[in-house]
Order: C-alpha cells, then structure tokens, then sequence
C-alpha cells in the first residue's frame, strides 16, 4: 500500500478485531462452555471464561458415544473422498485435454451437468440408488425384455442388487463424482506448454506415460489444494450421512454431535457435553486449515474459479 | 485450445474418463432421472407401484400456500445472508490489505471457520442463542419476550442468515484477498500522488477492479444458500417455527424423509433444479473466460 495514514489504521484494526470476534467468538464461546459443568451454564448461564473441565467432558463425550469410532469414520470417508476425486478427476482431465478424440464434448458436457445436481437436491433418489445400486441395470434387462430372454435361454432369473447404504462407499461414493476438481486439473493442464507433450511424444512416450512420469510431478501442488479443500467439506458434510446410515456405529463425527442434541422436547440437554462433542466434530479440520494453510488457500480460490 | 501435440487413440478418453463417468451416470443422472420420472407419477414410498398422473404433481405443488411460503423464505434467507456475507467480507478483506502489522495473522484466523461445519454451528448456535442460558437471556431479563426464536418466526429467519452468513464469509473472505492483490499498486499509487484518500482509492479503484470477483462470489453463495444450508437448518431451527424456516431444501427433504411424499418432493427436486440450470447458466456466462470452461 501507498500511505500510512493514523486514523485509517486505528479504524481498521477496530475493524479486524470485530471480525475476529465475529469469526471466532463462537469457537471461544464453545471451547469455555465446554470446559465447565453443566451445573455452573445452568446455574451462571453461558460461560465466559475457560474452567478446569475440559478433559473431563470430552472423556464424558468420548465415554457416552462411540467418538473414536466417529472419528475413524470421518477420517476414513474424507479420505476415500479425496483420493477418490483426485484420482478421477486428474485422470479425466487428462483425457479431456490431451487427446484428439469425438468423444471428448460428451465427457466434457456430462460432467457439466453434474453443476446443475448438486446432492442437496436430488437426495431422496439418490438415497434409493444407494439402495440398490443395480437398479438402472435391473430396470434396462426389463424394459428391453432381456431378462426375459435369459431367463427363457439359461433358465435364470438375473436380479442384481447391491446395498450401499451404512457402508463406506455408500457414504463416499456419491461425494467423489463432481465437475469442480476436473476442471481445475482441466484448467491446469491448459497452462503446461504444448512443447512438453510434443517432446514426450518425440521421446516415445505414450499417453500413461507421459501421465505418470510428467504430468502427475507436475500437478503436486494442485493435489495438495484440491485434496485440502475436498478433505475439509466432506468432513463438514451432514445431509448424506444422515441420509445414508442408520447404525450408530456408521455415523460420522458431524453427524454424531448433532444426534446428540435431545430429541425429547423438555429434555434438559447437558450443553457442557454438547458442546465437547462439538469441539471434537470442528478441531481436526481446524487443524487441517492451519497446517495447510497455503494449500487450502489455494484450493478455495482455484475451486472458485 | 492451443494447438499442442495431441495423443491420437480414438477410444482411450472415454476408457479414462469411464471410472468417472459411470459413477456421474450412478449417482447423477439416474438420480435426476428418477425424479423426473417421479414428478410425473404419484407414487407410493419406496414402493414400485406408482401412477401415471402428467402434470397433476405440478399442479398440487404450484397450488399449495406452503411451497410459496418456502419460496418466499428461500429468497428472505438468500439474499440476506448474501448481501451480509459479501459486505462483511468485503470490510474484513479491505481492512486486511492495508498495510497493517499483523495481517498475517488476521488473514490466517478469519479462514478458520471454514472449518465449522454448518451442522456443527446450528448445535453451537442452538446454545449461544438459547434465549434462557445465552447472552440474550440477560436481554430477556430486561425485556421480557425480546428474544424468542423458537416461537417467533422472523426471530428464527434473523438467526439463520446470520449464521449462514458467518460460514461463508471465509470463503468469500479468501476470494476477495486474492482479487486485491491483483489490482496493482501503481494504481493505488497514482491515485495517491493525485491526492485520492483510502475511501477513495478503495471506491474508485480497487472496488470496481473486484467487481467480477463480487458478482462470482454472489452466485456462489446463492448456490450455497440454496443447497448447502441444510445441515445447518437441520440441527439449529428444523424448519420451524412454523415453517418460517422452511426453505425449499429443506422441504426437498421433510416432504420427502419424513412425510414420505416422494410425489411432491420430487416435483419440488426438478423445480429446484431447473432455478439452479439458470443461476449455474449465469455463473458459466459471465465467468467462461476466467474459469476456462470454454471449449
């Protein structure tokens, strides 16, 4: 900037610090009420400052739910969900920018669409596709009376049916197919000089090659951003796995937490518990912002753009 | 596309991109399919009976008070909870790139809600505000009914904007640091020699130079409002009180969920889908260049 200029600075720190307090007066409010017994939020109402409890109720938390096993889930969906999308959409990318091929505006369109669907929206079928996986294929044997035929032929019946629902990939496999990450790689790959691909043809290597051995080097810090912002938001997820699982023992961390609101009206919450489990559903990804940083950044803004 | 050396295999894209692909078919379009199919059927829940009936879903929906008081909450919700997170981010990102001590440090802790997930601050939220233990209670105490959001409506609506506003404001925070620090600083400087003060540059300058970077993050966030907002009504208002709350995606999944009307709730799903055709349309239109959508 140009110019220092005394009462503009003293204005935009008063500014900066009642951001501050609007982004994590909430968090410091949670941290002290979770620290302190229920008797004293009933009794003093919402705690002001840190007490010595902390420990405490987060093992009261741990004790009451299964909150290793949520954890555990959490983490492992966020990192199916992250590979997963990296995977998928650094090699679709791929295909859609290095190859001449008719095919390539179908793949580009079709993944277009998926803007248009986001899970939110068509969650009740998409519930009943995770259901049973094999629906679309029992339905086009049906309609196309070719069931019939192998029944007639073979003498069997096909039924194929696959249950995704309290499963992993039931809860990280809808979360993985999505346009964004392929068109950040997409965008990516567009900026890499053409005199890369043409020298590797020259040197002889085909396409998985030049993939591998270039292209994938190349793409670390897009991994890096994408897989950042990917781990966070399928960790803040909630409507899927609500949606998804019925067995205690599937239930993120998220989702935990809020099963731990009463669901009897009158019922007396034991807010102190409530929230540590909150502490416990927002500090990793807390974590993972501070330590990624950068990446995070990065992934925001290009996912953005 | 620039003109680079290009792999010629005709089938190995669609090999690639089959993994893809087939999980988009899976999980997108049969989904979308379904509920198409369904709007147009009544049917029975997670039955496979179900009847033809055209346009008669449509009819029931476009003819019932509670979706146009759904419709009405959508947009009281989204465009308060836009204008307050764009503004806020706005002030915030300005501030932070003055030439400040320590906005580093403010820079790294505004993003740190991002890391709250919108369920997770309707149970913290569900606390804060309680108008008993909270810090309204002492508001109550002065006023007696001054703070009640599980009985008023417009009480409960002023909470979820505020707090759907707070979980995207470091987004939009993040996204408005970056479009700054593109505006260059010889500009800032010129304006300076020419004797323009901060406010000035800030309105003259810097805020038209962000400009595109403002309307992306308003579509972004209208895309938000509209989907990503239910974990958070979920756990902070379920709707209520009186369907005051009720905001189409949240309809989408109660009438559906829990009023097992897989009919209506899809009619409300391709309804749904045809608002954001048009709001994604107008993101792909104006951003195509900088995003590189373009074929």
């Amino acid at each position: 900037m140009v110019e220092r200029h005394p009462l503009l600075t003293v204005f935009a720190y008063a500014v900066l610090m009642l951001g501050l307090i609007f982004a994590l007066g909430p968090l410091y409010l949670v941290l002290c009420s979770a620290s302190v017994s229920n008797q004293q939020l009933l009794n003093n109402g919402i705690a002001l400052l840190p007490g010595p409890q902390l420990i405490d109720n987060l093992h009261a938390v741990a004790q009451r739910t299964n909150i290793g096993r949520q954890l555990f889930n959490s983490l492992m969906v966020s990192s199916l969900v992250v590979i997963g999308k990296l995977a998928l959409s650094s090699i679709t990318a791929f295909a859609v920018v290095y190859f001449r091929s008719p095919f390539k505006p179908l793949i580009f369109w079709t993944l277009f669409a998926t803007l248009l669907l986001p899970l939110e929206v068509r969650v009740i079928p998409t519930y009943a596709v995770a259901s049973d996986l094999f629906e679309p294929l029992k339905t086009i044997l049906q309609s196309t009376g070719l069931d019939t035929l192998i029944a007639s032929v073979a003498g069997i019946r096909i039924e194929p049916s696959l249950n995704l629902l309290n499963t992993y990939s039931g809860l990280s496999l809808p979360l993985i197919a999505s346009a964004t990450g392929t068109f950040l790689f997409r965008q990516f790959y567009q900026t890499i000089p053409p005199e890369l691909s043409e020298a590797a043809l020259m040197d002889g290597a085909g396409p998985i090659r030049f993939f591998i051995d270039i292209l994938l080097p190349l793409s670390k810090t897009n991994f890096a951003a994408l897989g950042t912002i990917v781990f966070i938001s399928t960790w803040k997820d909630y409507m899927w796995p609500l949606v998804v699982t019925s067995q205690e023992n599937m239930r993120t961390v998220v989702l935990g937490m809020a099963t731990f609101l009463p669901t009897e009206s009158g019922q007396w919450p034991e807010w102190n518990l409530l929230m540590a489990a909150a502490l416990f559903a927002f500090i990793p990804p807390v974590i993972v912002i501070a330590l990624m940083q950068r990446w995070f950044v990065k992934g925001l803004v290009g996912v953005g753009k | 596309m620039k003109s680079s050396a290009m792999f010629q295999h005709r089938w190995m894209p669609l090999a690639l991109a089959a993994p893809q692909l087939i999980i988009v078919f899976l999980f997108f379009f049969w989904p979308a399919w379904k509920a198409i199919w369904w709007s147009f059927h009544l049917v029975r829940p997670f039955g496979n009976d179900s009847v033809f009936v055209s346009v008669k879903n449509y009819l029931r929906i476009l003819g019932d008070d509670s979706f146009y008081s759904s419709l009405q909450a959508t947009l009281i919700f989204t465009a308060g909870s836009l204008v307050l997170a764009i503004f806020i981010a706005i002030v915030l990102a300005a501030c932070a790139e003055l030439n400040l001590r320590g906005r580093k440090i403010f820079r790294h802790l505004f993003i740190w809600p991002y890391a709250v997930a919108g369920a997770a601050l309707g149970v913290i939220l569900k606390f804060v505000m309680n108008p008993v233990l909270g810090p309204m209670a002492i508001l109550n105490g002065i006023w007696p009914g001054f703070w009640t959001p599980h009985i008023n409506g417009s009480e409960a609506m002023l909470m979820l904007i505020f707090a759907f506003a707070w979980t995207q404001v470091p987004f939009n925070f993040v996204i408005f640091v970056a479009a700054l620090q593109t505006v260059p600083d010889d500009y800032l400087a010129a304006a300076a020699i020419d004797g323009a003060g901060p406010m000035r540059r800030f309105f003259d300058i810097q805020l038209p130079l962000i400009a595109p970077f403002v309307f992306f993050a308003a579509v972004i966030n209208v895309i938000e409002a509209f989907t990503h907002s239910f974990g958070l009504i979920d756990t902070l208002t379920q709707g209520g009180p009186g369907g005051a709350t009720n905001i189409l995606v949240y309809k989408i999944f109660s009438d559906g969920f829990v009023g097992l009307d897989l009919s209506g709730s899809s009619t409300l799903s391709v309804i749904m889908m045809l608002c954001l055709v048009v709001l994604t349309t107008l993101q792909f239109l104006f951003f195509s260049d900088r995003m590189g959508y373009e074929r």
